[in-house]
């Protein structure tokens, strides 16, 4: 059984970029991470695990999607409307587009979010996020394809009204 | 760890494009907060076995309830589930050996309740201390309209991002009949969240929101000049925004459900005719979340929250706005609540889950509904008869309770559950015997007094708005996100979807094709209310105050046999009248069109094509006979 204070180094902090980047957010990603690691300890103690790493991150994802379903609506761009009436800048539209991502990952049904935040915000491949599922890697695939083509769609509709 | 580079993979990533590709690359891009990974990571590697958790974090007191609810709950699934042992470092064997962690696991309070056969078990009546009933009153403030009930579901215009042209995209919000309010608007379509700029009363044909210095035609497009200005839309009489004044005073927040007043974040009312402001008093303060009318429009509901997600409730008459009283302890992370349908009554989620009955004139608690949710509520719903309460957390969770005494008739976490997690949305028939839930997948129907599902149906993207005829025999529902079906017949994101149901068999009735979505986008628009279907002929009948003119289409349609048609009929405010029909494209189809146009012409209506579009669709508008009047709503401002 590898020590926890290095799979806490070794692992950590990839599963704190996973959730920091489905959250955006400091304070929800430290609770979240604390969570997470709260509940690998658990499994630390009990079992052998192969992957510390597929499973620090799909914890971590699992646990910050929540998060971000559980957000208010008001939470999503708070930024922005603090002052509506601010001319846009580069990096209030960038905002924008990232909580409009937050957003809409939030109301996907939440295998597709899941599959969709390990792969891209969690920086796994497809075969890994099968394994660390439990998943065929074709489910994978078409979980992925789904969330893309939804999120495609959306972020793409809003980009022509704009 | 094993590296899995596959082309396919690399193939993946080349896949993301567009929008979709610069928010995944900004956002990854983003740097992460290192002092606040250093200190989580750092307090999460000194944890050793056997750990006090409650002392490895430094949340403070409810971190240690936490982390104590979990080490038990985690106990509680090691026997439940009957783990097996610690299995060979196999990768296959990861699998096997970890469920799942659904994330409700580690915060039950309570363990699952389950019959050795897997039915769901008889639970246990809890019987409160009798408590005054929840009374039924004839509610002067629900007007029937077309034999209708008040408007629960509408659509309106908002403003979008704050550079150029911006279509106003519009927004879900709930109606204060349905008790829950306006702020729960819909996230996708809009380019700024719209929930705080976007009002909707429930009663009244108005709809409030921001927008440059020039009116706005619902729908269409708004140049944005850098003021935000409340714009009124009284879209019975136009379908352009009247500005209200030249001053900027806020967001909107509620309208009252006589469409008189609107109630702003920053603590104004104003009003709707004149543009008169006045600041409330004393003033709202920070941490006003949502804002919700009363049914009957003298209570005025803010949800408050402080510090970290600490919620409180409190009522203000209305119209003073006087402070009447304050419910503190109410769960900080998500709202829910619900009236009575004669807004004398509320129930609402505290910060321990727990649903109370509150009295909302006196703010006396009522009862105290035992059994918590084991997550936040995400839907409350008190029957129209006031006999039931119900209440939905996630996982497709539902309780149904007696109103009148508190007990807990029945769980209805039906198998399988309501999607995956949520219920977003829960609705009484009107006859309050019977309840749908709708979740992110399916749809649903119980029976309250057995509580045994009457059907469950595939509703594809989720059913965030429900409406029951008024016979109760049909349904309809709309997604929130804004989905439509693409031409493989595939529910994506995009438009709402409004679908029909029978409600007795969970059969859908008629649904809006994807070529209707424009027209379906102006059908909504134009009502305050998705209303009814005419089981007869699949006639889509919205309620306005053009009540005659209404009924005189409604009327030439009825004529039509069932089957070859189904068609919305909407009043734009022009005023015309618009008949959106569907036909089959068949001869049968091509003959129905045929009499639908003699019957709206015998309604002397004159019809004109107004585009067409696809196969299927047409759009047909009608003048106005010379002689129709549209009567002014007598509270409506000008």
């Amino acid at each position: 059984m590898p020590d926890w204070d290095g799979i806490v180094r070794e692992h950590g902090p990839m599963a704190f970029r996973t959730a920091w980047r489905i959250l955006g957010h400091a304070a929800d990603t430290e609770d979240v991470v604390q969570e997470s690691l709260l509940e690998a300890f658990e499994v630390h103690t009990a079992q052998t695990v192969a992957n510390w790493g597929g499973l620090l991150r799909r914890i971590a994802t699992y646990r910050a999607l929540d998060a971000l379903r559980r957000r208010r609506p008001e939470t999503f761009d708070a930024g922005l409307l603090a002052d509506p009436g601010a001319p846009p800048d580069a990096a209030a539209i960038e905002h924008e587009l990232h909580e409009r991502l937050r957003a809409a990952i939030a109301g996907l049904p939440p295998r597709e979010g899941e599959v969709f935040s390990l792969r891209y915000f969690g920086e796994m491949t497809n075969a890994e996020i099968a394994e660390t599922l439990g998943i065929p890697a074709g489910a994978v695939a078409v979980a992925l394809h789904k969330a893309r083509g939804k999120l495609e769609a959306l972020l793409m509709t809003e980009e022509q009204t704009r | 760890m094993t590296q899995f580079n596959s082309e396919r993979d690399i193939a993946d990533d080349d896949r993301l494009t567009g929008p979709l590709a610069a928010a995944v690359r900004g956002i990854c891009s983003a740097p992460a907060p290192s002092d606040v990974e250093t200190r989580v990571l750092a307090a999460a590697a000194a944890w050793k076995a056997p750990v006090v958790r409650g002392t490895a974090r430094s949340a403070g007191p409810v971190a240690v309830a936490t982390a104590v609810c979990a080490v038990l709950a985690v106990g509680i699934l090691l026997v439940v589930t009957q783990l097996p042992s610690p299995p060979s470092a196999t990768d296959q064997a990861l699998v096997q050996a970890f469920p799942k962690p659904r994330l409700n696991d580690f915060a039950l309070q309570f363990p699952p309740v389950t019959a050795p056969d897997g039915a769901t078990p008889e639970l246990p009546t809890i019987e409160p201390t009798p408590q005054p009933p929840i009374t039924n009153p004839d509610s002067g403030a629900t007007p029937e309209v077309l034999g209708m009930q008040p408007p629960v579901v509408a659509l309106g215009a908002t403003p979008g991002a704050n550079d150029g042209i911006e279509r106003a995209s519009a927004g879900f919000g709930f109606g204060a009949s349905s008790g829950r309010g306006f702020g729960g608007i819909a996230q996708a379509g809009a380019t700024v969240n719209p929930a705080p700029l976007n009002a909707i009363a429930a009663d009244a044909p108005v709809i409030v929101t921001l927008g440059g210095a020039q009116p706005i035609r619902l729908g269409g497009q708004w140049k944005d000049d850098g003021t935000r200005l409340l714009h009124v839309w009284h879209w019975s009489q136009s379908d352009m925004s009247r500005p209200l004044g030249a001053e900027q005073h806020g967001n909107p927040a509620a309208v009252s459900p006589d469409g008189k007043w609107i109630i702003t974040f920053e603590g104004r009312k104003i009003d709707t005719a004149t543009g008169a402001v006045e600041q409330i008093d004393p003033p709202f303060g920070d941490g006003v979340q949502k804002v919700r009318f009363s049914p009957d429009g003298r209570t005025l509901l803010l949800w408050v929250i402080q510090g970290h997600y600490q919620g409180s409730v409190r009522l203000l008459d209305f119209p003073t706005c006087a402070p009447r009283v304050e419910i503190p302890e109410v769960f900080g992370y998500m709202f829910a609540v619900a009236f009575t349908a004669d807004g004398n009554e509320l129930v609402l989620m505290d910060k321990e889950m727990f649903i109370r009955r509150w009295d909302a004139l006196t703010g006396v608690e009522l009862q105290k509904f035992e059994v918590p949710h084991t997550n936040s509520i995400r839907a409350l719903a008190v029957s129209p008869d006031g006999r039931w309460v119900a209440s939905a957390g996630p996982e497709g969770e539902l309780f149904l309770r007696d109103a009148h005494t508190g007990a807990l008739r029945h769980r209805l976490n039906a198998k399988p559950k309501i999607g995956p997690e949520l219920v977003y949305s829960l609705q009484f028939s009107p006859d309050g015997r019977r309840l749908a839930g709708g979740g992110i997948d399916d749809l649903f129907l119980w029976d309250c007094e057995s509580g045994a599902q009457q059907w469950k149906a595939s509703h594809g993207l989720s059913a965030a708005h429900i409406r029951f005829s008024e016979d109760g025999r049909r349904m309809t529902t709309v997604t929130d996100t804004y989905g439509h079906r693409d031409e493989q017949g595939q529910d994506t994101l995009g438009y709402p979807i409004v679908r029909h149901w029978n409600a007795e068999t969970g059969e859908e009735v008629a649904a809006a094709a994807a070529e209707d979505r424009i027209d379906l986008d102006r059908l909504i628009t134009g009502f305050d209310e998705l209303a009814d279907i005419d089981p007869s002929v699949h006639v889509l009948v919205g309620v306005s105050s053009t009540q005659t003119l209404l009924d005189k289409v409604i009327g030439a349609v009825r004529t039509l046999p069932a089957g070859e048609v189904s068609a919305g009929v909407f009043v734009s405010g022009n005023p015309e009248v618009g008949v959106n029909l569907t036909f089959d494209d068949t001869e049968a189809g091509r003959q129905a069109k045929e009499r639908v146009v003699q019957a709206l012409n015998a309604g002397d209506i004159p019809i004109r094509e107004q585009f067409a579009k696809g196969t299927r669709s047409r759009m047909y508008y009608g003048a106005v006979p010379a002689d129709y009047a549209i009567t002014p709503e007598a509270d409506s401002p000008p």
